[in-house]
């Protein structure tokens, strides 16, 4: 499997099958939120330099990506560097075996770092927990995510 | 192969073994690890387990390896 940078439009073209099996398997209030990938955004978003794509292919097909927002710093810390926000990471389910999953993340953070970023931060979902994995990576759980339908 | 190298291919391969709870001599070099790790916590528990035993590995060393031999071939440079 290989994981490397890629352009947005990379994915664009070769994720359309992914993303609704992606958003299937993970998303909640799939009926008040329905899936709609908003391509314009992600492009301007990559216009700005703001957004880190890395995908993960087998023999070329694309079987899962990470996905990162990155602003030069955060409102808080403006001397402290970029940081990053995972926007979303995924692996098909037939691809998770052989550590790819943490292969997946361990080029994630090497990428970023090689970007200067100085902080990344992301989530998992409760339903498919993968704090255990993110901890002995090196990720450190500080903050808990709550969501509300308004 | 050294003696060296020979000593380091026998220290993957019964790490492997012990970290699955195989019983020894059940896994040699042309094992792939997508066969042998099916969790992703586990292979990082291994290579973690390599990385205190054997010696370092680098992520991109630990990413690109796909079998047991590429494995014991990070090492076997240094051997």
């Amino acid at each position: 499997m290989k994981f490397e940078l890629e352009s947005w439009d990379n994915l664009w073209r070769d994720g359309q099958e992914i993303f609704p099996v992606h958003f299937e398997e993970l998303s909640l209030h799939k009926d008040r939120v329905p899936l709609g990938m908003d391509d314009g955004m992600y492009r301007s978003l990559e216009a700005a330099g703001r957004l880190h794509v890395l995908t993960a292919r087998e023999e070329g097909k694309l079987v899962g990506y990470y996905i990162a927002i990155l602003i030069p710093n955060h409102p808080h810390n403006k001397e402290a560097g970029p940081v990053s926000s995972t926007d979303m990471f995924y692996l098909l389910k037939k691809y998770r075996r052989g550590g790819n999953g943490a292969k997946l993340l361990m080029a994630a953070e090497n990428t970023l770092r090689k970007r200067g970023v100085t902080k990344a931060s992301i989530s998992v979902k409760l339903h498919q927990n993968h704090a255990n994995l993110l901890k002995a990576l090196g990720w450190e759980p500080t903050d808990l995510v709550l969501q509300k339908l308004l | 192969m050294g003696i060296g190298e020979a000593q380091i291919v026998n220290q993957v391969l019964r790490i492997a073994e012990e970290e699955l709870g195989l019983p020894k001599g059940s896994v040699d070099l042309s094992a792939k690890l997508e066969d042998l790790f099916t969790d992703s916590l586990e292979w990082l528990e291994f290579i973690n387990r390599l990385r205190a035993e054997v010696g370092p590995m680098t992520d991109g060393q630990a990413t690109a390896c796909e079998t047991m031999e590429d494995l014991a071939r990070v090492y076997e440079v240094r051997a």
